[in-house]
């Protein structure tokens, strides 16, 4: 296998043997995980052990059992199969080191690159660390701000507005959070956003160039670093904001620690919900992160000429939390 | 369930106390669940007695609340962790 192609994201040094365009090409001396895109072919045969699956978030069947999956896990001989139905398979090593694909005919590299990164890699990434969230985050003058939600409740639109008035990028939707010497710092992705075409024509120049993000999806990616960008190294977390309700006024409301301790769940990935002894190392650390970092409930209106507004309110939220720190 | 049942929390149920909340987590399933200020008080007596109907008579004396509003509460709370693994009951 030939990985001529090497990269770093969330910390993680990263060899492939196609492009990843997405990414920003890095020198890298020791590599930590090896992608492979294989031949396109059926879906592998074999006696696979199903333990888990994601539905389509916005499947509106009330039985889970009716909901449409939109990925299979299932565990193989020596590691992992994720199987996305209608796109592929990817295979992951047990110690999720050594990742392949082999798409199904017809299905565009720029649909599995977005599958690879958006999708397996923060799943890759729960494997080596405990908090790894489905939250976009900006670096502001306080520090790091996250926005976890479902998708679809404004993770991205939230991001990109921010970084638009002068914050940096930390990630669109897979948020990587260590803990060190008490504190905890959020970890870089890569450069760029997803959006839907009429957010990304709401918030940047006409002339923005956009890229395709999968063939399934009309979501636009917007990766120029000049016009969004991106925060280099690593950064304290400062706050966690989970997208409530669309409402007619902008209102932050702190969650109790219980309560921010089963939100941080819904919303952290897990390669692997029947491995108790991470599932243990995950419970310790987001209730160590649920102490040490505040969280909040942020219910606002889902309006693109109030975005100015609820920018103002977060940022001004930031800056009387840290007067009050400093007395 | 009732009153005169003794629980305990089973082997691979991991607790996290929080200010007034606990949060469990059953470990061979997967399974998450949060107690308020109520239920966590209810699960520290359960820790150290086991009987749910010295919990019963204990909170009486800390909660304003009738009798057989807790008893239903406490049960139901009980069954409620029973079912998802959290609690099993000790002979």
């Amino acid at each position: 296998m030939s990985l001529t192609h090497a990269y770093r994201i969330c910390d993680l040094a990263l060899a492939s043997n196609i492009p990843l365009p997405e990414l920003t090409p890095a020198k890298v001396f020791a590599v930590e995980c090896r992608f492979e895109l294989l031949p396109p072919g059926n879906p592998s045969p074999g006696n696979f052990v199903w333990f888990h699956h994601w539905t389509f978030e916005e499947d509106n069947e009330e039985e889970e059992g009716a909901k449409k999956a939109w990925v299979h896990f299932a565990r193989t001989g020596d590691g992992y199969l994720l199987r996305f139905p209608s796109c592929g398979d990817f295979f992951l090593s047990a110690d999720a080191e050594k990742i392949q694909c082999r798409p199904l005919p017809g299905i565009p590299e720029v649909t599995v690159r977005h599958l690879f990164l958006d999708q397996v890699i923060p799943l890759v990434l729960s494997r080596r660390e405990p908090i790894v969230l489905h939250a976009s985050a900006v670096l502001t003058a306080h520090g790091v701000i996250a926005f976890a939600g479902k998708s679809g409740q404004g993770k991205s639109t939230l991001a990109a507005s921010f970084v638009q008035k002068g914050c940096a990028l930390v990630s669109d939707d897979c948020l990587v959070l260590r803990a060190e010497h008490g504190s905890w710092t959020a970890l870089p992705s890569y450069p760029g956003v997803r959006l839907w075409p009429s957010t990304a024509e709401e918030l940047l120049r006409e002339d923005t160039h956009t890229a395709d993000v999968a063939h399934y999806t009309i979501k636009r990616r917007v990766s120029d670093t000049d016009l969004l960008p991106f925060a280099n190294s690593p950064a304290p977390m400062r706050k966690l904001f989970f997208l409530a309700d669309d409402t007619s006024a902008v209102s932050i409301e702190r969650l109790s620690p219980g309560r921010a301790f089963m939100a941080l769940v819904e919303f952290a990935y897990n390669l692997d919900i029947q491995d108790a002894a991470f599932l243990r190392s995950q419970f310790e650390a987001v209730g160590q992160l649920t102490a040490d970092v505040p969280a909040y409930a942020i219910h606002y209106p889902r309006e693109f000429a109030l975005l100015p507004a609820v920018r103002e309110t977060i940022l001004n939220h930031l800056e009387e939390d840290r007067d009050h720190d400093t007395e | 369930m009732t009153l005169n049942d003794n629980l305990r929390i089973p082997d691979g149920v991991a607790t996290r106390k929080m200010g007034n909340e606990t949060i469990l987590l059953n470990l061979e399933t997967g399974t998450y669940f949060g107690l308020d200020t109520v239920g966590s008080r209810f699960l520290e007596l359960l820790e150290r007695n086991g009987e749910i109907a010295v919990a019963h008579r204990t909170m009486l004396e800390e909660f304003d609340v009738k009798p057989e509003i807790l008893e239903a509460d406490l049960l139901r709370l009980s069954e409620a962790m029973r079912s998802k693994g959290l609690l099993e009951a000790v002979s």
